[in-house]
């Protein structure tokens, strides 16, 4: 498995040796979605003396607990998510995972329904929420 | 040029009320040697004609949803064309990794980690100003003093991120390390801000109630992180709280409380328990 992961990964930065600057429209943007989530999960794998840059993908196998919602939050949030950037968060109030998931939905296009909204929040207060109906902050954006 | 980049939500776990986001510690920062050519000698080169207002800068990575805002940012005009802001291909006098912008990245100094945009592969200069979801919604933040709000009392203003805030972050000792009375233990740190210089950093041993002049390493460049040390010999054994205070050439200095909704800018007196056995 890792072997073949990391030629794709070579595959992956010749594309973009190619790409250079010019980003001509022959080249497809698939590999750019590769990248950009190495970019926020590998490790480096820097070979100095090699104008070929690798990158290896840390196993982050994800660990998401048992409760209600768990399969539509699974299947939604992962598509854009590290399992780890989710169980990092806090614990939240309801008012703000909802107001987190109504974000990926409303602003960033999640393909979600109203009911999934309200499952995965069911699921995000089960694994990481907060006693009570605190108002809490609510999500913005940006890193 | 060596410079600082630092994420825009550094340090964010420690806000109080806790934010959404991603959980840094101190750790999303680092300084190092770019290498590259102004944007400036690219414009001039471009002959560029009169009537620009700003600078937009995108680069290949793309979303991972088709609706989701392309990445792109900018800069007035006047910022890009400084002489300062770089279009960098070598980090520490090797090709950029991957991870940090390979092939060419945009080095915008003193400024958070969002303008830095990275495998960057077009630039285009705007007769209007420029205007996306990554400046006009995301990356914002209150139109006050040091990116600061209250929970209960949210401002209404709001402007889009930009220079570093002053701070100093301690990386000797760690948090919970046991240090030695009656002989001297090494503390040391960095300290940064958006360019000004940093040009006192204080050490308190006594959680505040009294600070004394670390030393200062030279200074390596303005938009460089600058090292401190000091020694300590604590007398007693017990707990004791450090704490570190940077101030910069025109005496902006650092407070006890910082907060807004989105964790960015946290630039709250650093401050370590330790032991002393």
């Amino acid at each position: 498995m890792v072997p073949k992961m990391k030629s794709t990964v070579l595959a992956l930065g010749f594309a973009v040796l190619i790409a250079g600057c010019g980003r001509p429209s022959n080249v497809s943007k698939e590999p750019d979605h590769d990248i950009a989530n190495g970019k926020m999960e590998s490790m480096l794998d820097a070979k100095p003396d090699s104008p070929v840059h690798t990158i290896v993908m840390p196993h982050d196998e994800p660990v998401f607990p048992p409760g209600p919602g768990r399969d539509e939050f699974v299947t939604a949030c992962v598509v854009c998510h590290s399992p780890r950037y989710i169980t990092m968060q806090p614990r939240f109030s309801r008012t703000t995972w909802l107001s987190e998931v109504d974000k990926m939905k409303d602003v960033y296009g999640a393909h979600i329904s109203d009911e999934q909204v309200q499952q995965i929040t069911d699921y995000l207060v089960a694994i990481n929420g907060q006693v009570g109906t605190g108002q809490g902050p609510k999500g913005t954006y940006g890193e | 040029m060596v410079a600082v980049n630092q994420c825009s939500g550094n340090s964010r776990s420690f806000l109080e009320p806790r934010v959404p986001g991603g959980q840094w510690k101190h750790g999303a920062v680092g300084n190092a040697k770019w290498t590259g050519v102004s944007v400036k000698s690219i414009l001039d080169r471009a002959q560029m004609t009169p009537g620009a207002v700003d600078v937009s800068f995108n680069g290949l990575d793309a979303p991972p949803l088709p609706s989701v805002a392309d990445f792109v940012k900018a800069l007035s005009i006047d910022h890009a064309r400084d002489g300062e802001v770089m279009i960098a291909y070598a980090m520490n006098d090797q090709a950029l990794p991957m991870v940090n912008g390979f092939p060419l990245r945009l080095v915008v100094p003193g400024w958070y980690g969002t303008y830095w945009v990275k495998a960057l592969s077009d630039i285009t200069v705007l007769p209007q100003a420029f205007s996306n979801f990554w400046t006009d919604k995301a990356y914002r933040i209150p139109n006050g003093p040091n990116g600061t709000e209250s929970p209960k009392n949210l401002a209404k203003d709001t402007v889009p991120i930009n220079r570093f805030n002053v701070r100093s972050i301690f990386v000797r000792p760690d948090p919970d390390e046991t240090l030695h009375s009656g002989m001297p233990n090494e503390i040391e740190g960095i300290a940064f801000d958006s360019g000004h210089g940093i040009k006192r950093v204080e050490v308190s041993t006594d959680g505040g109630a009294t600070w004394a002049d670390a030393r200062l390493d030279s200074e390596i460049g303005k938009y460089s992180w600058r090292r401190w040390r000091a020694s300590w010999t604590p007398r007693n054994r017990g707990q004791y709280r450090l704490m570190a205070r940077a101030t910069n050439a025109i005496g902006e200095t650092q407070s006890k409380e910082q907060w807004n909704r989105s964790g960015f800018m946290w630039n709250v007196i650093h401050q370590v328990d330790v032991s002393v056995e």
